[in-house]
């Protein structure tokens, strides 16, 4: 094992892992002792757990959603804040989808709560609850939205 | 004694008897079926099973062999050098094959011959490594890898072995497996969150870091490469890790992965209704199976932090609600309000 990032490593790990797993729920004894044997024939040592240099890491939607609530949540609940937010621009280049339409409703708010806020947020939730009309937590949040003043 | 000695002695005697050829004929019978060459050729051709050319040219090989020294017992000492040599054959193929049916790596050279006892083994272990494949390709890539992939418990072990060779074992090898886990994390909402409550936050970090972070806490799996941070769960503890693992969420087991062949797989789940959100989130695999009503699903990380979201502030709202507190800030709400007044200004008031 002198190459961690050999293809032909990460090739081997993935079929003795294949068998080991296959073994581990194999209820016939035959079965079972070959799948042990072909596992047993690939040497690769104890936590070894090898790198694939093209299998790059990417920063997923619901990261960068739930960074950016928490990043809002840290904010506190002070007066409204016309700064840039520090996750706008990775909110911005999400595609559309429920969870970015509920951020930038948040994300009005942000901005203040008169009605131009108040506008702008319900114009966002009435879209992400155009994909996902059950989420309760943007049902709340247009109920909350709509009733302000009544 | 030597078969060869008896049967030479037989040669001797038959060449000074004139007549009893069928007392001769079943003493032939009698040292060929002691013979240790005919008996091994007649157990390899009995208790093998042969297949394509090679195999069979094999058996008949093998099979012509034992008819003419049995058809010919006078001249089986000329025979007999010839019958090892086949059985030989035969003995050498079944090592190779043995070898190629225990080896680890995909090949594509021809199965020629196998033990009878040992074919079931083979087939249950051939289907355990579909199996088995299919579950690793599901969790590191998704539905995608196995989309062309098909397995049909009722064909013979040759189509069984080319099927792992040709298509199981290289897809399962061009899957990318991610280099980062993901780690959930139970936190206070707030703020300009607007929501209070908990909620998860999703974070991927190297597979080592987490692997050492988590090594301490009290885990139970979500199936092979995830678990439940226990104590978290069952106390509502924040700011710790509360569930982590590598990959997707899938619902079955591995050796069951492979029913999700050509089936409807749900990669999305439902949000969480009325009556579901009364309770507490269940533990993360709960929550995934309940929302996706029973169908087999692969979820991603993103998926479980979605719904479990979904269900912790659906109940906390549900909860705030009922208790006429304020969805942002708690505090007591009068009449049918949902938050406190202050939280809004406007224009039209």
């Amino acid at each position: 094992m002198t190459d961690v990032n050999n293809w032909d490593n990460i090739e081997e790990f993935l079929l003795k892992e294949c068998y080991d797993l296959a073994s581990q729920y194999e209820k016939h004894d035959g079965a079972r002792d070959i799948l042990r044997e072909k596992s047993k024939q690939i040497k690769i040592p104890n936590d070894y757990v090898p790198v694939q240099e093209d299998a790059v890491y990417r920063e997923t939607e619901m990261q960068i959603v739930t960074e950016a609530i928490y990043g809002l949540t840290l904010e506190g609940f002070a007066a409204s804040d016309n700064s840039v937010f520090r996750y706008a621009h990775k909110i911005n280049n999400l595609p559309s989808s429920a969870e970015k339409e509920y951020i930038l409703a948040l994300l009005a708010l942000r901005g203040g709560t008169n009605e131009t806020h108040r506008l702008e947020a319900l114009k966002h939730i009435t879209i992400a609850l155009g994909y996902s009309p059950d989420d309760p937590r943007y049902l709340a949040l247009a109920s909350v939205l709509q009733n302000v003043d009544m | 004694m030597d078969s060869k000695r008896v049967l030479y002695f037989l040669d001797l005697l038959a060449n000074e008897t004139i007549g009893h050829e069928s007392e001769l004929a079943e003493i032939y019978k009698r040292a060929l079926e002691e013979n240790d060459d005919v008996i091994h050729l007649m157990t390899l051709l009995s208790d093998y099973t042969y297949y394509k050319g090679i195999g069979n040219g094999l058996y008949e090989n093998g099979k012509s062999m034992l008819d003419m020294i049995f058809s010919n017992p006078t001249n089986a000492l000329n025979i007999l050098p010839q019958l090892k040599q086949a059985h030989e054959t035969i003995d050498n193929q079944v090592r190779v094959c043995d070898e190629l049916m225990r080896s680890p790596f995909p090949f594509f050279e021809t199965i020629s011959v196998l033990k009878k006892k040992d074919t079931y083994s083979y087939m249950r272990s051939l289907r355990s490594i579909a199996s088995g494949s299919v579950y690793l390709m599901m969790l590191y890539g998704g539905l995608g890898p196995i989309r062309n992939l098909t397995w049909d418990d009722t064909v013979g072990i040759q189509e069984m072995i080319y099927a792992i060779n040709t298509k199981f074992l290289p897809a399962l090898c061009s899957v990318k497996r991610p280099n980062y886990s993901w780690i959930i994390r139970r936190k206070k909402l707030g703020g300009r969150a607007l929501f209070g409550g908990d909620s998860y936050f999703l974070n991927y970090a190297n597979t080592r870091s987490v692997e050492i972070l988590c090594s301490a806490l009290h885990k139970e799996p979500i199936g092979t490469h995830a678990f439940l941070n226990i104590d978290a769960y069952e106390t509502g503890e924040c700011d710790v890790p509360f569930c982590w693992g590598i990959g997707n969420i899938i619902s079955v087991s591995p050796d069951k992965a492979i029913g999700f062949l050509q089936k409807d797989v749900a990669t999305k789940l439902r949000s969480p209704k009325g009556d579901e959100l009364k309770r507490r989130v269940p533990a993360p695999f709960e929550c995934a199976k309940q929302l996706s009503d029973g169908v087999k699903f692969c979820i991603t990380p993103d998926e479980l932090v979605l719904a479990m979201n979904q269900w912790q502030t659906g109940h906390e709202i549900e909860v705030r609600k009922r208790m006429h507190n304020c969805l942002f800030c708690g505090k007591y709400v009068n009449g049918n309000k949902l938050v406190c007044p202050s939280h809004f200004t406007t224009e039209l008031r």
